[in-house]
């Protein structure tokens, strides 16, 4: 953790609010991103952002310090992502018909984004949408997010050895989503 | 390496998350192998499309109002109080646990402080069979310092049996030890 984050929070904490602006705009567009990529959906996206807001600020007492903030937040995201799911039932909605997707991300993507934008999101999702909740929550943090596998770990709750688990699980079924659906990508070379 | 055990890391080495160790082997084994390093690139290459698509997706964003407004109210929530660390504290004895535990201290108390018996009298009170039993002791019973006695008495369909224990003044079994 840098320490102007560090400044940040301590500021927080002694009961300065306006330093919580800066504190999170960093993270601003992940957050929601990161969001959007678990739940799907852009309304739950920022319902999702807003509570990790929300709870970041109410337990920033609880943070330590020494650790780097960035993986904090995306914990709590991640967190209230699965409650947010879970209170939803949104699991079901990840077999919705392609027709229903195409609608979602045109929807997400508001109408002065062209079409590219629409076919690159859904080749994205096409991707993420193989992997269960846990290997696409573990994939977007380490290949996506860039954290490294230990603060993956962190962000999770689980164990290093979990998070290899799950994530060479999902490289294998990314890879062979894209070899069925999008061979031209990987140049058709089967084994 | 064989090519097996190989492809099994492949996945992971793609991001370069196997321990070092490990990566040293499989790169030397991919360096040589040629259907594992078209293996490997398969995965990599999946890997640096899907990271591509992610950079270039320009995922729904907050508009100033929205950020805005979320961060207050964000802000205007009630800290939580700091998380302490509880102090292990010990659980209530239940009272029947207490007065069972009382209650076998007390019969140990009493049956080690009885006064001694000689063995006539002590297996006066005891029926013949047990008598018997304790009959064959020999010499060492009739010190004055002698053994302790403690029966019970098994009552079952066709009789009863008698459990008889000798403990010395130490409270020990082995009443013929010196």
């Amino acid at each position: 953790m840098d320490e102007r984050e560090k400044g940040l929070v301590e500021r927080v904490l002694s009961g300065d609010q306006a330093a919580f602006a800066p504190l999170v705009e960093p993270y601003r567009d992940r957050l929601l991103g990161l969001a959007y990529r678990i739940t799907r959906n852009a309304e739950d996206a920022k319902e999702v952002a807003q509570e990790t807001l929300l709870r970041s600020f109410k337990y920033l007492a609880n943070f330590d310090v020494e650790k780097s903030f960035k993986s904090w937040l995306f914990q709590i995201l991640v967190h209230a992502a699965r409650n947010h799911g879970a209170k939803r039932g949104r699991e079901a909605s990840l077999a919705r018909s392609d027709s229903a997707r195409q609608a979602a991300l045109l929807n997400a993507s508001g109408p002065e984004k062209g079409h590219e934008d629409v076919e690159l999101r859904s080749k994205l999702m096409d991707c993420l949408d193989v992997l269960s909740p846990r290997e696409r929550a573990v994939f977007l943090l380490r290949d996506v997010e860039d954290l490294n596998v230990r603060e993956t770990a962190a962000a999770l709750g689980s164990s290093v050895v979990s998070v290899r688990v799950h994530l060479s699980a999902a490289r294998k079924k990314i890879r062979q989503r894209i070899r069925d659906k999008h061979p031209e990508i990987l140049g058709g070379d089967r084994p | 390496m064989t090519c097996r055990a190989v492809r099994r890391s492949l996945p992971l080495l793609a991001g370069d998350d196997l321990g070092s160790g490990k990566t040293a082997k499989v790169r030397a084994h991919i360096a040589a192998c040629d259907a594992c390093r078209l293996e490997a690139a398969t995965y990599a290459a999946a890997r640096a499309v899907v990271r591509t698509f992610a950079r270039e997706d320009r995922p729904p964003a907050w508009t100033e109002p929205e950020w805005r407004a979320a961060v207050r109210a964000a802000a205007g929530a009630v800290p939580a109080e700091r998380k302490r660390t509880p102090v292990p504290r010990l659980r209530p004895v239940p009272a029947y646990v207490l007065a069972i535990a009382l209650a076998a201290a007390g019969v140990v108390a009493v049956l080690h402080k009885t006064p001694h018996r000689a063995p006539g009298a002590a297996l006066a009170g005891i029926s013949s069979s047990a008598a018997e039993l304790a009959g064959p002791i020999g010499p060492e019973l009739r010190r004055p310092a002698g053994p302790h006695l403690t029966t019970i008495r098994f009552n079952l369909k066709d009789g009863s049996i008698k459990v008889v224990w000798f403990f010395n003044r130490d409270f020990k079994t082995d009443f013929y030890g010196k």
